[in-house]
């Protein structure tokens, strides 16, 4: 059992709650549904050796996967760069011409609002292959990724590359929160079938943190746009804001989810019970505009 | 450790957990010089955000805090006031 050992080695390291959490907040952003199983496994089955805060992470975490009602997933994890990971589905998925790629593009924290076991558990499958990025930098993906190009254009090039990604039926572009903004502009640049940011950054937040949203600018005017969405929770401000912007920049559907006041749409929505149908909405080609829907303020 | 060097950290931790008043330089700088006294009400933490000021309290000025123990802090400055008095005990 690898992984768990590995897991407990690093966890019986830690000597504070910030040590355990910073271990934590790592495991997630990378682990698949079933690799977590295993984990939580092991954890559980040396409870009496095992640090209290691991069987509480454990069982947290476990606790959102559950919760999806779906079995677990057993997802075929394969690094292709440091902070690129190809989720493929394991035995018995469609051939690759057939199946979806959805390019991920995390938060700052490397999830999806969620961990990303958590987001996979409940995201559909097993038509969609998941290709998540990671930008460690926190620059919105402009500068590309640390290990393999220095723009968003080069680095996602380099990536879609190394994995065959014209082999597979479509492309769609899926961000949240800073990863937003690079997922409806990659979908532009690169002709995807559709881009969505979940309460994503627009131009003028780019800019207020130095960084130049004129790539994304030329990438409008040069190609066609293919269907985007922007969902984001009605009473958050901020967001609200966002939507209204890129609403005015180019043809995108605003989602306002009624009765959601934080950033985190995803969240709220899970605590709804309503993940699963929700998600099925977003990664659709085009992208569901919801039953969570309200009238939309932002257009 | 001084408290200019504590507000830094502190302000480096708002900045790791993705606040969003801490996307502005100008409101960073503000903190760090003493000049702004935020309460935690306004910054509206969630809990990684929690979890992301105390990993980084804790990395640069040797001081552990558990996120819960935050809701102890009304304001920036006591947080780095109360963290002024630990790190230099």
């Amino acid at each position: 059992m690898p992984l768990f050992d590995a897991y407990r080695s690093e966890a019986c390291a830690c000597r504070t709650v910030n040590e355990f959490n910073r271990l934590h907040i790592d495991y997630e952003a990378w682990l698949s549904p079933s690799e977590f199983e295993e984990l939580a496994r092991g954890i559980h089955a040396c409870a009496p050796t095992m640090p209290p805060a691991s069987m509480i992470w454990a069982r947290g975490l476990g606790e959102l996967i559950a919760r999806s009602g779906n079995p677990v997933r057993a997802w075929d994890r394969r690094p292709v760069y440091q902070d690129a990971v190809w989720y493929a589905p394991g035995d018995g998925a469609p051939p690759r011409r057939e199946r979806t790629l959805v390019v991920c593009y995390t938060d700052f924290f490397g999830r999806l609002f969620m961990p990303i076991p958590a987001y996979l558990q409940h995201c559909p499958a097993p038509g969609h292959d998941y290709l998540v990025l990671r930008d460690r930098s926190r620059r919105y993906f402009v500068e590309g990724l640390a290990d393999v190009a220095p723009t968003l254009t080069s680095a996602l090039r380099a990536v879609l590359g190394a994995i065959d990604a014209h082999k597979f039926r479509r492309i769609q572009s899926v961000g949240a929160s800073s990863g937003g903004f690079a997922a409806l502009w990659s979908a532009v640049e690169f002709g995807f079938s559709s881009g969505v940011s979940l309460g994503g950054a627009a131009p003028s937040t780019l800019e207020r943190s130095g960084l130049s949203a004129d790539g994304f600018r030329e990438a409008l005017r040069a190609h066609p746009v293919p269907p985007l969405a922007y969902y984001y929770s009605a009473d958050y401000p901020t967001d609200r804001a966002n939507a209204a912007e890129l609403a005015a920049l180019m043809p995108v559907v605003t989602v306002p989810i009624a009765g959601a006041s934080k950033h985190n749409l995803v969240f709220e929505i899970y605590q709804r019970g309503e993940l699963v149908e929700f998600l099925a909405g977003v990664h659709a080609i085009p992208p569901r505009a919801t039953r969570y829907a309200a009238p939309d303020a932002a257009t | 450790m001084d408290a200019r060097k504590i507000r830094v950290a502190v302000v480096r931790g708002l900045k790791m957990g993705a606040v969003e008043r801490m996307f502005s330089q100008e409101a960073r700088d503000a903190i760090v010089e003493g000049r702004s006294n935020p309460t935690f009400a306004e910054l509206g933490l969630d809990s990684l955000a929690r979890m992301e000021l105390c990993i980084a309290i804790e990395l640069d000025t040797g001081v552990s805090i558990a996120p819960d123990s935050l809701d102890l802090y009304a304001t920036v400055d006591d947080l780095v006031a109360d963290l002024l008095r630990r790190a230099t005990v």
